[in-house]
């Protein structure tokens, strides 16, 4: 049975709505600007979808996290109000963290994070990427092993990464300094791929990523969001904090 | 499964040219399953040698600067694999598309604009600044490693241009789409 689970995440506070296997629902709090000891509220229902009481055991959850800490997180509970209500209405379905995105992330997250954090960029960023290589699942990955979309058409060009180090290695040695301290700026971090200055003109004589389809940018911005989406679960799922 | 090296390339093929008028040539991507004619007027940019081959685009002026997508009039190919929830149908795919930038007006394109063998939708998109782009997406071939439901390729085809020169402009994506030719790769 797969994994059926619903996160957001939002700038000073992780939400991560979850629903397990049978049916068992975490619903985690973890707000990153309470305090150094960071805490996390908890809850378990039964079933989640279709639970009328859902939103009411959340609004106690909440005000207890009200009394403790009165300077409150009206907007964040509002936030969450909302999707609660649209999920058991029918409306939103709940996110799934695909089994390709968990195999990918398995592979490549904790390479990927280590060498981000040197060259002080979000990890989703460039694991977003791989949206090139269906993350790691399809089309010149299966020939080369490179999941970042570095290789050619030709196969005198092609990157060819023997393995998971490899390739991001070989990611960070050709484009590390290109993307260095873009941090979550994703325009800034796909303008510097591109070639282009800040502001998104072209500086001349730059090596680009992609020249050649007007789609790239947006589709390596969705390839971003779904990593962080996809992340802070598969954060949860290895018993580390999305927050 | 790993796949025979040389089994996904770009290819560019001239014909010969006919009645004095610049020569047409062919686009071909086998790792999503297209093939198209380029008309020889136009100028073609395609994946060079070190860049992974995701769509190729044609501008209307010989002198276009290839990467040079906002100021210049073109006909573009994206291809890409349908990874995300903001794709996940036809109807949402051109949801996100609508909603690339803020400020743009979408509507109803105009009729009969679709990708041959793939179908798809097509939406007109007014940005603020004046450009207009005729956008026509399809999705095709099951997920077959991850979810068969649902179609893993997303096809998108654009024509921007400027009001001025739209209805030239849209004869010629016409032209384009229907020389367009879409297989499955899985």
């Amino acid at each position: 049975m797969g994994t059926d689970i619903f996160a957001v995440k939002r700038a000073g506070a992780t939400v991560v709505f979850c629903k397990r296997g049978a049916c068992k629902t975490l619903i985690q709090f973890p707000f990153s600007d309470v305090n150094a000891a960071q805490k996390h509220w908890r809850i378990s229902i039964t079933s989640f979808r279709g639970d009328s009481g859902a939103i009411e055991k959340l609004r106690k959850l909440y005000a207890a996290v009200l009394e403790e800490h009165p300077t409150g997180h009206l907007h964040d509970w509002q936030l969450f109000e909302g999707l609660t209500k649209a999920v058991n209405d029918g409306r939103m379905e709940a996110y799934e963290l695909s089994d390709r995105d968990k195999s990918f992330l398995d592979r490549y997250y904790n390479s990927v994070s280590e060498k981000a954090t040197t060259f002080d960029v979000e990890p989703a960023q460039v694991l977003g990427l791989a949206s090139e290589s269906g993350f790691a699942s399809a089309g010149t990955y299966l020939v080369t092993g490179d999941a970042f979309g570095m290789t050619g058409g030709s196969t005198g060009h092609m990157t060819m990464a023997g393995g998971v180090a490899q390739n991001v290695e070989q990611f960070f040695s050709s484009w590390g300094e290109r993307i260095r301290g873009t941090k979550s700026n994703t325009p800034l971090f796909l303008n510097r791929l591109l070639g282009k200055d800040a502001a998104g003109n072209d500086a001349k004589g730059e090596l680009k990523y992609n020249s050649a389809s007007p789609g790239w940018r947006k589709e390596r911005e969705d390839g971003i969001n779904e990593m962080r989406r996809a992340i802070p679960i598969w954060l949860m799922l290895q018993g580390l904090d999305p927050g | 499964m790993r796949w025979p090296l040389g089994c996904f390339f770009t290819v560019m093929i001239s014909a010969a040219a006919a009645n004095g008028e610049p020569a047409p040539s062919a686009y071909r991507n086998d790792e999503f399953g297209i093939r198209l004619t380029i008309p020889g007027d136009l100028r073609a940019c395609v994946a060079q040698p070190d860049q992974h081959d995701s769509g190729m685009s044609m501008f209307f002026q010989q002198t276009a600067t290839c990467g040079e997508f906002s100021t210049q009039r073109f006909v573009g190919v994206s291809l890409s694999y349908n990874l995300t929830p903001d794709t996940e149908t036809l109807t949402e795919f051109a949801y996100r598309t609508c909603h690339q930038a803020p400020g743009i007006q979408c509507r109803a394109a105009p009729n009969g604009l679709s990708i041959p063998g793939a179908g798809g939708i097509a939406r007109r998109l007014d940005y603020p600044n004046g450009w207009v782009d005729i956008d026509v997406m399809a999705q095709a071939w099951p997920d077959v490693k991850n979810d068969p439901k649902k179609p893993f390729i997303n096809y998108e085809i654009t024509l921007h241009t400027t009001p001025a020169f739209l209805s030239r402009d849209l004869s010629v994506l016409r032209k384009i789409l229907r020389g367009v030719t879409v297989w499955s790769p899985l």
